[in-house]
């Protein structure tokens, strides 16, 4: 990208544009904690406000969110406003309370290669690839205001691609009513952001598989996405590509004053801070590693779900409730299961057996395996002690001794299998 | 000059008691929203006289009963959130600092950092709350509470702004 962004710039504005223009390369550290923001600082007037574009030089979702949230944490905004434009390989994104389990479906990512990340704003899941450009806005709390940034990228299109597009009382960007772009923030003291996906060419196919939505039996108080239909904007004009939005976007930036919005021009814009390519690593912003690995973090990404409970039937099968002697006829009860999964982990599993089970000959009703997945984590361990189960319960059904209790087995096994089909749709 | 001051509080008091009351009485119409949060607005600035509500600059109160603190955000800060949609509280038993991150609200798609006004250890959060965010549009100050705590510094609450400071606050904010 670094190249890229060097021959668009000089080949555009090598004349007009004399010195803002600051690409640095150096891995010595360029960013120190000690720069800092006194707590509680307020914005400067709008004349004494600087401007500057900082483009991510990684597409690690995990290393741009650590860089986004590095920048929050340490850095004076009250001065100096900041967009940082970045790009991440196929992710899911979550929002800060959502549940990674109820957003995305989790065999889709894995056959595609997807990772999942929870970024530390609000809102709902965006799906991002090479075809969608990122944009965060920095500014000081007081300032903060999500409309004027959003307005700016509306004027960058129309500028530069002549497309019209509007903001939505959501405050997404749509053309005619798809949207394009999505949006979410953070705010906190002294700093706060807002952040916006663009969507340019992403892969539609993943995308919708991705984030499609199917009946999971999930009953959670986390924030719910919204799902719109979305448009690239390679399909309203070919012409745009990620490499142009990128540069209209940084200039449209920079030539406008930061608080008004008032446009500049090039003599505006060449007094700015200009555009800065970044590299998300401990070099350039000591203490970054260590915000990375929280945010890879089993911790973060599902540990922080908020509580949920899962909740499934299944008909009872003619085999097991056959040994009841009740008529078959009036066999048509269900097995209920629930899972109750607590900052990630299985606190607690119900299952409500039905008569037919219950008189069921040898059946006691508590599978050991109820007691195992107690404490472990949703769901993939709790998959794998589910896994050993029914390992051993066909292998009692094999063995001659068991074959006298084989409604037993079979009760077992199906509460387990009932189990696993619960936490496998999820 | 001193005495000046206190009478001057004493009458925006008696004047907004007096506002609460006209606020419950004369409106035998429905009262559109505006007037219902001038009217809350009012009626919990006269109970702060009675309670001792403490605010902070980022817009948290405390409000003292023995050791223990009762925090929420404040009308002025649920008003400028919208309407919240998850409470991300404290969790019982765990220590908060003064001015430190200790949770956060989500509204409108923007997670707002929730800060402690108070250090301590918290005893109690509001799982009504949790359960039902809106709790802290429609009642800030009483159904809406975040989280209980057992103060380890109470003279904190000295350096925290009364109701009268914190309505002035809000205006110089303002400007």
């Amino acid at each position: 990208m670094a190249l890229v962004m060097k021959s668009v710039l000089a080949s555009r504005f090598c004349a007009s544009f004399r010195t803002a223009v600051l690409i640095k390369h150096s891995s010595s550290a360029k960013f120190s904690i000690a720069a800092a923001g006194k707590k509680g600082s307020h914005s400067a007037p709008e004349e004494d406000i600087k401007k500057s574009v900082f483009i991510s030089q990684s597409k690690d979702v995990f290393s741009n969110l650590a860089l986004e949230d590095w920048m929050y944490r340490n850095m004076d905004f009250s001065k100096h406003h900041i967009l940082m434009l970045w790009q991440n390989s196929p992710t899911v994104v979550i929002g800060r309370h959502q549940n990674p389990w109820l957003e995305a479906n989790p065999q889709v990512l894995s056959e595609n290669g997807v990772e999942v990340a929870r970024r530390n704003s609000g809102g709902g899941t965006v799906y991002h690839d090479n075809g969608n450009l990122n944009l965060t806005f920095f500014t000081a709390r007081d300032v903060y205001n999500r409309r004027r940034n959003l307005d700016l990228v509306t004027r960058a299109l129309f500028r530069e691609f002549n497309l019209y597009s509007q903001v939505n009382s959501r405050e997404d960007i749509v053309i005619n009513g798809n949207k394009i772009s999505g949006t979410a923030s953070k705010l906190g003291n002294p700093n706060a952001y807002h952040h916006c996906t663009i969507l340019v060419n992403v892969d539609k196919t993943v995308l919708h598989d991705a984030l499609c939505k199917h009946d999971k039996g999930i009953t959670t108080t986390a924030t719910a996405s919204v799902p719109s239909p979305t448009v690239n904007l390679q399909e309203v004009n070919p012409n745009v590509s990620v490499e142009k939005l990128l540069s209209a976007l940084g200039w449209e930036f920079l030539r406008s004053s930061p608080l008004s919005l008032k446009d500049g021009g090039l003599d505006y814009a060449s007094a700015q801070g200009g555009f800065q390519l970044v590299n998300p690593t401990e070099d350039w912003f000591p203490g970054l590693d260590k915000i990375r690995e929280e945010f890879v973090s089993w911790a973060w990404r599902y540990g922080r779900t908020p509580e949920f409970t899962v909740s499934r039937s299944f008909p009872v099968p003619h085999l097991i409730a056959r040994e009841s002697g009740m008529p078959l006829k009036d066999v048509k009860e269900e097995l209920a299961i629930s899972l109750k999964v607590v900052k990630g982990v299985i606190e607690d599993v119900t299952l409500k057996i039905p008569p037919s089970m219950m008189s069921a000959r040898g059946f006691t009703g508590d599978a050991e395996v109820l007691t195992s997945l107690r404490g472990k984590r949703f769901c993939e361990s709790a998959m794998e002690i589910l896994g050993e189960s029914l390992g051993q319960s066909e292998s009692q059904t094999l063995s001659p001794e068991q074959f006298g209790t084989s409604s037993e087995t079979e009760g077992e096994r199906f509460v387990a299998d009932c189990m696993r089909q619960t936490m496998m749709a999820v | 000059m001193v005495t000046g001051v206190h009478v001057l509080r004493a009458t925006q008091r008696a004047g907004r008691a007096y506002q609460a009351v006209k606020c419950l009485t004369n409106n035998s119409t429905r009262l559109n929203t505006r007037d219902w949060d001038l009217c809350h607005r009012r009626l919990f600035s006269s109970s702060e006289i009675l309670y001792g509500r403490k605010y902070t600059d980022k817009h948290e109160w405390v409000q003292m009963e023995g050791k223990i603190g009762t925090v929420g955000i404040s009308h002025y800060a649920q008003d400028a959130l919208g309407d919240v949609v998850y409470a991300q509280l404290p969790d019982v038993g765990q220590d908060v600092a003064q001015k430190e991150e200790c949770g956060a609200l989500e509204s409108v798609k923007a997670a707002s950092e929730l800060y402690s006004p108070v250090s301590g250890k918290v005893v109690e959060k509001n799982a009504a709350v949790e359960e039902k965010p809106g709790l802290i549009n429609m009642s800030c100050y009483e159904k809406g509470w975040l989280f209980k705590v057992e103060l380890s510094k109470p003279e904190e609450v000295e350096n925290l702004m009364d109701e009268d400071q914190y309505q002035q606050f809000l205006k110089t904010n303002d400007q």
